[in-house]
C-alpha cells in the first residue's frame, strides 16, 4: 500500500496540471498582500467605520500578517475545493481516460487498494495544498506586515461584532483551522474520486465535483427555516467554513476574552463529524462501486 | 500437457447484448495459442474477463489450477498483458513507467534489470525518453516490457500487431517466438488476422459472436489435403473448361481474373502439367492457407461446428 501510494504521489509531482493549483494560490496570495500593502488602510476605514465611536484601536497595527492571513483564508478557503476537484476529479476517470486503469487493474492491486491510494494521494495533495497555503498567506504575510493582536470582523445574527485576540493566542488557531480545512477539503476530494469512478474522462467528474459544491453552497446560504432546520444540517457545504470557530474567542461573564479559549468547541466537533461521516460514505460508495465496475475503457 | 488456463462455460452480458456465450477453452502450459476472430467476436471481453477486468456473468475461469476470482492477487503476479493499446504514462520516460509497474507488481528492480528488459525491446537507448514522443510500434515494445517485467508464467497479448508497421510487425512476432522458444512462456495472442496466428501459434480457437467455432492443433486446422490454389492463365475460361473435366472439378470455381480450387499441395505439379499439355500459359498459381477460407466459411454460417475440438 505504502508503495502504491509512492507512486501515485509520483505521478502527481510529474504532471504539470498539479502545479496549477500551486501557482494559483501563489498569484491570489500576493495580489492579496500587494494591494494591502499599498492601500489597507481603505479597507480598515470601510470596515471599522460602524465601530469606530465605541472601539479603541491603534489602526496602525491592525493590518499586521494575522489579520492578512484571516483575510485570504476567507477569501481562498471558498475557491480550493475547486483546485481539490481538479485532483480528485481526475483520480480514476483519469486513468481510464489515458488507459493505465485496465493496465494497473491486471496488477496484483486490488481494487479497494487503489481508491484507497487515490484517496491519501488526494488527501496528502490537500494537506501539501494547505501548507503551502499557511506559507504563503501567514508567514509571508507575517514577515511583510508584522505581528500583533488580531482583528475579527463578525456579523452574529443582527449584530456586528469585532473579536480582538491577542498576539501570543493566535498561531494554534491558525494550526487547527488548517487542520478544520484540510478535513473539510477532503471531503471535496472524496467527492471527486466518487464521481471519477463513473466517468472515462477528466473533465465530467470534475466540473460535476464543482457543480455539486456550488448548488450546495447555494442551498447552505438559503436563510429560510424550513431549510435551516432540515436540509442544511446534513450538508457538507454548511461545514466549509467551520474552520472560522477557532477565531471565536470564548468571553466571561463581563464580555471579556478569555485567552486560548473557543466560544463553541462542540459546533466545531459535531461539524468534523458530520464532515468525517461525509468522507466515509464517499469513499464507502465508490469502493462498493468500483469493485462492481466493469472496466471496458 | 498440463492445463495452465481453464476457460468454463463462460458467459458475459451487456443488457440484452450477450458479448461471450457459453465459452469454453484451455490453454496448455506452453502453447502459443492464437485466439481468433473477428472484430467484435468477444476475443477482448474474453481476455478482460481473465484479467479480471470485467465480471463474467456466468462461467468459471482456472488460471494455474486455481479459481481466479478467489485467488486473484495470487494468480496476477504470474501474468502479463498488454490489452490493445499499449497505454501508458505519456508524461513519464520509459524507464520510470518500466519501473512505476515494476513496483505495482511487488518488485524492487535496479537500474541494470531494468535497463536488461528495455534492451530486449530495444528501448534501451530510448529509456529516458517522454513516452509522448513514442512512435505506435516503440509503445507497443514498451508495454510488451511492463507485462514482462515481473517475468511473469503467463502472458495475454491483445491484438498486438494493431497499427504497426510490417517491420514493427515482425518484431513482435520474433518477440513472441523468442518468449516461447527461449524462454518457456505460455503465451495467449489475440488476432483478427489469421496469418499472423498462422506463423506464431501451435494451437488456437476460432470465435465468432461470442461463440466457439473451433479450437485445436494450428496445423490439424490448417489441413494440407485442403489448400486453396489461386490460378492465373492467359485464357482463364479454355483453362476453367479444361479443369472442368478434370479430376479438380469438384471445388473449382473462378472470377474475373482467377482459377480457384480446393486440392492437395501435392497436386499443383500435376495440374501445371495437365495445363501446360493443353497449351496454356500459367501466369500465376498459389497455394493459400485454407485457414482464411474456412475461418470466413465458418463465420459466415451461424452453425456452430467444431470439426478438429482436441
Amino acid at each position: 500500500m505504502l508503495s502504491l501510494l509512492q507512486i501515485e504521489l509520483f505521478k502527481i509531482s510529474r504532471r504539470p496540471r498539479t502545479y496549477i493549483a500551486f501557482a494559483a494560490i501563489t498569484a491570489i496570495v500576493l495580489i492579496f498582500q500587494f494591494a494591502f500593502k499599498a492601500d489597507g488602510q481603505s479597507y480598515m476605514n470601510l470596515m471599522l467605520q460602524n465601530v469606530q465611536d465605541n472601539f479603541e484601536l491603534d489602526r496602525s497595527k491592525a493590518i499586521n500578517g494575522y489579520f492578512m492571513c484571516y483575510i485570504i483564508l476567507n477569501t481562498l478557503l471558498v475557491q480550493v475545493p475547486i483546485l481539490v476537484a481538479l485532483i480528485a476529479g481526475d483520480a480514476i476517470s483519469g486513468e481510464a481516460n489515458m488507459g493505465t486503469l485496465r493496465l494497473i487493474m491486471t496488477k496484483p492491486v486490488s481494487r479497494t487498494q487503489l481508491i484507497m491510494v487515490k484517496f491519501f494521494a488526494s488527501f496528502l495533495f490537500t494537506v501539501f495544498l494547505l501548507i503551502w497555503m499557511a506559507v504563503m498567506a501567514l508567514f509571508i504575510s507575517l514577515f511583510i506586515f508584522g505581528a500583533d493582536d488580531m482583528l475579527i470582523f463578525r456579523v452574529k445574527g443582527d449584530e456586528s461584532q469585532i473579536l480582538q485576540i491577542t498576539k501570543d493566542d493566535v498561531l494554534w488557531r491558525y494550526f487547527a483551522a488548517f487542520g478544520y480545512a484540510a478535513v473539510a477539503l477532503t471531503v471535496i476530494a472524496s467527492l471527486g474520486i466518487l464521481l471519477s469512478v463513473f466517468a472515462e474522462n477528466s473533465i465530467g467528474p470534475i466540473v460535476a465535483t464543482v457543480c455539486i459544491v456550488i448548488f450546495f453552497t447555494i442551498v447552505s446560504n438559503i436563510n429560510v427555516p424550513i431549510i435551516d432546520k432540515n436540509v442544511k444540517p446534513w450538508l457538507f457545504t454548511s461545514y466549509l467554513v467551520g474552520w472560522k470557530g477557532f477565531f471565536y474567542i470564548g468571553t466571561d461573564v463581563d464580555g471579556q476574552p478569555i485567552k486560548g479559549s473557543i466560544e463553541n468547541w462542540a459546533a466545531i466537533r459535531n461539524s468534523l463529524y458530520i464532515l468525517m461521516a461525509h468522507i466515509a460514505i464517499f469513499l464507502g460508495i465508490a469502493i462498493y462501486s468500483f469493485r462492481k465496475k466493469d472496466i471496458l475503457s | 500437457m498440463q492445463a495452465l488456463l481453464n476457460v468454463n462455460q463462460l458467459c458475459k452480458s451487456f443488457g440484452q447484448f450477450q458479448a461471450v456465450n457459453n465459452l469454453s477453452f484451455t490453454v496448455n502450459k506452453g502453447d502459443v495459442f492464437g485466439f481468433l476472430g473477428e472484430n467484435g467476436a468477444g476475443k477482448s471481453t474474453t481476455i478482460r474477463m481473465i484479467l479480471t477486468l470485467i465480471t463474467p456473468t456466468s462461467g468459471e475461469i482456472e488460471l494455474f489450477g486455481k479459481n481466479l476470482q478467489q485467488n486473484r492477487k495470487e494468480i496476477l503476479k504470474q501474468v502479463g498483458a498488454v490489452i490493445e493499446r499499449p497505454d501508458l504514462y505519456k508524461y513519464l520516460t520509459a524507464y520510470e513507467n518500466l519501473n512505476l509497474f515494476a513496483k505495482m507488481s511487488g518488485l524492487k528492480l535496479s537500474k541494470a534489470t531494468l535497463m536488461e528488459q528495455l534492451d530486449v525491446v530495444g528501448l534501451a537507448d530510448r529509456f529516458d525518453s517522454n513516452v509522448k514522443t513514442f512512435s505506435q510500434g516503440m509503445k507497443q515494445r514498451l508495454g510488451i516490457a511492463v507485462a514482462l517485467v515481473h517475468n511473469p508464467e503467463f502472458i495475454i497479448l491483445d491484438e498486438p500487431t494493431n497499427g504497426l508497421d510490417p517491420q514493427g510487425i515482425a518484431d513482435i512476432r520474433n518477440l513472441i517466438l523468442k518468449l516461447s522458444h527461449e524462454r518457456g512462456k505460455t503465451i495467449l495472442v489475440s488476432s483478427h488476422l489469421l496469418s499472423e496466428i498462422e506463423i506464431i501459434a501451435n494451437r488456437m480457437i476460432i470465435i465468432h459472436k461470442g461463440k466457439k467455432i473451433v479450437e485445436g492443433e494450428v496445423k490439424t486446422l490448417l489441413d494440407p489435403s485442403k489448400t486453396m490454389v489461386s490460378i492465373e492463365t492467359t485464357n482463364n475460361q479454355f483453362a476453367f473448361d479444361q479443369l472442368s473435366q478434370s479430376e479438380w472439378n469438384q471445388t473449382l470455381t473462378m472470377n474475373d481474373y482467377q482459377i480457384q480450387l480446393e486440392t492437395s499441395k501435392n497436386d499443383i505439379p500435376e495440374i501445371i502439367r495437365f495445363l501446360s499439355d493443353k497449351n496454356i500459359d500459367i501466369q500465376l498459381i498459389q497455394p493459400r492457407h485454407s485457414l482464411e477460407d474456412y475461418f470466413l466459411k465458418l463465420t459466415k454460417s451461424e452453425k456452430h461446428v467444431e470439426p478438429f475440438t482436441n
